[in-house]
Parts: C-alpha cells; sequence; structure tokens
C-alpha cells in the first residue's frame, strides 16, 4: 500500500483527506499542520508521495516540495488560492483546488503517477 | 486781332482745364483742393465716388458746410494744423465719411491740396490680423496653463529624429530631471532611467514618442520606468504623430499617466479577493469535511448530492475570483457546473458576462438539472444527448434545457430540492421565471428573466 505525507494545517480538513485516501487505497504515513513538522517529516519519514496544502498558518508550504523534489518523490499541492499562485519552479506543478471530491483526488493522484 | 488772341486765350483756358481735369482724374485717388477759406476749388472723380457727393454739388463750397461736425474734431484739427503749418505733412486717419484712409496735404496756392487713399480694407485686415493674433496669443497661453497645471507628462517632437523636444513641467518632474533640461538629449541619451514593458527592456527606438515620431499612433501602453536608486514608476502611456495638412508626418506628441499608485491598489485589491477565495475555498473544505464525517453513516447517495454540491459552489465561487468578483462568462459556468456527462451536452448561446449572484445561482440551477440528466434522464442512457440553448433577444435572458433520447420521463410525485430551488429560489433570484416540464420525451427547463437581472454590462 502507498504511502502518503499528508501536510494540512486544517485538522478536519486532514482527517477527511486521510479518509479519501484510505477510501482510495492509499495509507497516511503521517499528517503535518505546521511548516516545521511538516519540514521534519519529509525530510525523514518514510512515504511514497505528498499532499502538500500550500498555506500553512500563513506560511508557504514551498521548502516542503524542495524536501520532498530532493528525495525524488512526487508531490501534488492542494489549495484554494488558484493556481496563480504557482510560481517558478512550481508554475508547472500539479495542483488540486480546494474543496475536491474522491475522484478528483483519485485523478490527481493518477496525474502524478500515484 | 484783339477778339482773335481772346478766342485763343479762351480756347487755351479751355484746353487747361480739360487738361487738369484729365491730370486729376487720373492720379487714381481722391484728390481736393480748398483756398485759405476753405472753399473747395478743386474736386477729382475718386473723391466724388469717396464721397459720395458730385463735383457740382462740392466745388464753391467749402469743407465745413459739408462736414460741419468736423470743425472741432480730430479731422478738423488735422486740416487746420496743415493750413498753418504751410508745409507737407502726411499721416493716416479716419476720412470725413468714416472711412480709414492715408492721406498726404500740402501747401497749394493760398491754401491746401488733399490727396488720399482708402486703406479701410488693409486696416481691417490688420485688426483681422492683429484679433487672430491676439486670440492665438490667448489660447496658447491657456494652453500652456493648462499643460503646466496637468498631472499628466507631456513630450512633444517637431521631427522624426527627436533632435528638438520639448515638454512640460510633469515631463520633466517625472523623468526626475531639471526643469531646464535639454529633453531631446534626455530622451535621447537617458542614463538615470530605464524603460521596460513586461518586464522585458523597450529599445530606444521602441518607446511611444519615437514610434509615433515615425507615424504609428500608440495608445494605452503600460511601460514600468526604473531608476538607478531602484524606484520605478508604471507609465501609461499614448503617442500619436502630428501632420500637417498635407498628411506629412511633422513630429509627435505622447503623453504618460502615472498610474504607479493605482496599480498597487489593485495589486493590493487582487491580494485581498484572493485571500477572501482561499478563506472562502478553505471554510468549504471544513464544511465539506464536518458533513462528510459526520454523515458517515447516511446513505452514500446523500452524502454524495451534498458533496456535489458544495463542490458546484466552490467552483463558482473559483470562475468568480478569477476575475476579482468582477462577473463570469455563461459558457465557464455552464461547463464547470456540468462536469459529468460534458461531451453529450451541446451548448448553444454567445456568450456573455453575468452578474457574480446570477453566475453562482445558474451553476446550481444547471448542476441540479445535470444531476437528475445522469441518473434518470438523458445522461443515464447512452444515446441520450442534452442540448442548452440560450439568446438575449429583447432585452430577455431565456435558457431552454432540452433532453432528448432518455428514458421515458415520468413526472415525480413530490417536487425535490432540485426542482424547488430552481422553480422558485432560481425564478427570484433572477426576477423572472423557471419552470421544468417533465414531458415524456426528456425533460425541458425554460429560464427567462430580464436581461439586466443577469447581465453585467446590461
Amino acid at each position: 500500500m502507498r504511502r502518503v505525507l499528508v501536510v494540512e494545517d486544517e485538522v478536519l480538513v486532514g482527517m477527511l483527506v486521510e479518509e479519501m485516501l484510505q477510501e482510495l487505497g492509499y495509507a497516511v504515513a503521517a499528517l503535518a499542520t505546521h511548516l516545521d513538522q511538516a519540514l521534519s517529516f519529509a525530510r525523514r519519514e518514510s512515504f511514497d508521495l505528498a499532499l502538500l496544502d500550500i498555506n500553512l498558518n500563513g506560511k508557504q508550504s514551498f521548502p516542503v516540495a524542495d524536501a520532498v523534489r530532493a528525495r525524488g518523490l512526487p508531490f501534488l499541492f492542494a489549495t484554494g488560492y488558484g493556481s496563480r499562485i504557482l510560481a517558478p519552479p512550481y508554475a508547472d506543478a500539479p495542483i488540486l483546488q480546494k474543496p475536491f471530491s474522491l475522484e478528483e483526488l483519485r485523478l490527481a493522484l493518477e496525474r502524478i503517477g500515484s | 486781332m484783339k477778339d482773335a488772341v481772346k478766342v485763343f486765350d479762351m480756347a487755351a483756358e479751355r484746353d487747361a482745364e480739360t487738361l487738369l481735369a484729365t491730370i486729376l482724374d487720373g492720379i487714381g485717388q481722391p484728390f481736393y483742393a480748398v483756398d485759405r477759406n476753405w472753399r473747395i476749388y478743386l474736386y477729382n472723380r475718386d473723391a466724388a465716388q469717396h464721397f459720395g457727393r458730385s463735383a457740382e454739388q462740392m466745388i464753391g463750397t467749402t469743407v465745413w458746410e459739408n462736414f460741419p461736425q468736423d470743425v472741432d474734431g480730430e479731422r478738423g484739427r488735422i486740416l487746420h494744423d496743415a493750413m498753418a503749418r504751410r508745409e507737407l505733412v502726411r499721416g493716416e486717419t479716419m476720412s470725413l465719411v468714416g472711412r480709414y484712409v492715408s492721406y498726404v496735404m500740402f501747401p497749394l496756392g493760398d491754401g491746401l491740396g488733399i490727396v488720399f487713399r482708402d486703406v479701410t480694407d488693409r486696416r481691417n485686415a490688420e485688426r483681422q490680423r492683429e484679433l487672430a493674433e491676439e486670440a492665438l496669443r490667448k489660447r496658447s497661453a491657456e494652453l500652456e496653463a493648462v499643460l503646466e497645471t496637468i498631472p499628466t507628462a507631456v513630450w512633444f517632437t517637431t521631427d522624426p529624429e527627436l533632435r528638438n523636444v520639448v515638454g512640460n513641467r510633469r515631463a520633466t518632474e517625472l523623468l526626475r530631471m531639471p526643469r531646464e533640461t535639454d529633453l531631446s538629449s534626455a530622451l535621447n541619451r537617458p542614463d538615470h532611467f530605464t524603460v521596460f514593458r513586461d518586464g522585458a527592456p523597450v529599445a530606444l527606438d521602441d518607446r511611444p514618442l519615437h514610434r509615433a515620431a515615425r507615424g504609428e499612433v500608440v495608445d494605452n501602453e503600460l511601460l514600468e520606468v526604473r531608476f538607478g536608486d531602484d524606484d520605478r514608476r508604471m507609465l501609461l502611456m499614448r503617442a500619436a504623430p502630428l501632420r500637417n495638412a498635407a498628411g506629412a508626418l511633422q513630429g509627435a506628441v505622447a503623453a504618460a499617466a502615472d498610474v504607479t499608485e493605482r496599480r498597487r491598489h489593485e495589486d493590493h485589491l487582487r491580494l485581498l479577493v484572493n485571500e477572501l477565495d482561499h478563506r472562502v475555498k478553505n471554510t468549504l473544505a471544513i464544511v465539506q469535511s464536518i458533513a462528510t464525517l459526520t454523515l458517515k453513516d447516511v446513505d452514500p447517495a446523500v452524502r454524495m448530492a451534498f458533496e456535489e454540491r458544495l463542490l458546484t459552489l466552490s467552483a463558482a465561487h473559483g470562475l468568480l475570483a478569477d476575475e476579482s468578483w468582477d462577473g463570469a462568462h455563461l459558457a465557464a459556468v455552464a461547463r464547470a457546473s456540468l462536469r459529468a456527462g460534458q461531451e453529450r451536452i451541446r451548448f448553444e448561446g454567445e456568450d456573455l458576462r453575468l452578474r457574480p449572484k446570477s453566475a453562482v445561482a445558474l451553476s446550481m440551477a444547471l448542476h441540479e438539472l445535470g444531476t437528475n440528466a445522469l441518473k434518470y434522464g438523458a445522461l443515464s442512457t447512452e444515446g441520450g444527448m442534452v442540448t442548452v440553448r440560450w439568446s438575449t433577444d429583447g432585452g430577455r435572458f431565456s435558457l431552454r434545457w432540452e433532453e432528448r433520447g432518455g428514458p421515458t420521463v415520468v413526472a415525480p410525485a413530490r417536487r425535490g430540492f432540485g426542482s424547488r430551488m430552481i422553480e422558485r429560489g432560481l425564478a427570484a433570484e433572477l426576477r423572472g421565471e423557471a419552470r421544468i416540464e417533465w414531458r415524456p420525451e426528456g425533460v425541458v427547463c425554460t429560464i427567462d428573466t430580464p436581461l439586466a437581472a443577469i447581465h453585467e454590462k446590461a
């Protein structure tokens, strides 16, 4: 079962995402709600891919994306900001608009090869 | 013999008179002569024409008999002065009949000879020219005052190479130059600023005034001027060639408004709208989570219906946020609301911009129709089709949802959420009518509203 690092500062949304991932056959490796915690998990935890909320209590999660990318692992951004928030080097990174359905999550995970 | 001499003398006298009359009429200018008592004794044809009185009327009468009002006037003074001085006098004055004349008065016998020329037309032309010059000076002063006062920078050039460039006070202020700066050098060899368009440097001859000087009209071009100290100003520029009556290029004019603060304000507003949108989306995601986690043991179809409505609402918000909540296009709203089975939905109608509230209301209505079609209607079977057709004729907005090729439709026993939302909620929101017909061959929904109620520009 593929393991997902979930970074989401809204606990309730994080819980829903956990349920959705499980329903799609994934396991949640860790759920981080703060940037520091997310960075620590991204560098040390064992996981296969990451789902990253962009705004974490006012801080952007791009350093977490850098850490995931440095390990050669795929990731998917989730945000309520719209795709225009992404700037190089993440301008073309996969992004999922919040709120999203189970089907939209499934398709987005498929697109990043997971 | 004595009689013969007399006859000869009389003939000679007649000849002399004829000769004098011929000479006087031949000089082509009014002439008359008076004796020391102002009695007129010579008076030519041009004088008769000028004064409107014949020689027969005038010869033997005095000037003052004919023009008594002038005895004490300026003309009277000039005549008396010339008579007293006994020397040639020249000048210009208003004549006895109200025309401007250039005169020469000279002693003739014991009186005066007066020859003059009507210069009224020349004086009028000069006056007209003076008035025109005065009006031009006034207009130039007004324009100069306007140019110096307006907050817009203006540059003029009188040649295509920009060898001669002048600008108003704002033009030098904006480029941080002293008022007396030679603008031609400053624009052709700028040393303290650079110009960018969309982040890329703009070559000298690609700048608005240079292009206009080559004949191009530049309309609302946004340029960024970067100074050495990192200050940046955003300029909205216009430029146009100046041509003479024959259409030949004579130079160019360029104007620039400093829109830096306005742009900052717009950026700030955009940021606020983005933040608001983000918070709305996050809140919707939280509502979705609460509902899904709370209704875990409820019928999955009910959970799904709730979630789909929430996601449709979110999609409509997303479209509006992309346009800073200024409105959204109907075609985009329709496509965002009907995500499933879209390949079998035909959209027909000219795109139009919707007001934000109308966009959300229509989005929810189309979602309900689409969900019903997918579950029970034309999109539930392979051959079914839906046509969504709209028009904006006669100030009305009409939309028709028509299903074909699906299973035979049976009207529901009671109105569900979707039907009530469309027939009551949507109709009220759009200040019009919305009706769903459960026809056996397919559901038809018609929406008819005043265009002004939904259209952003109506």
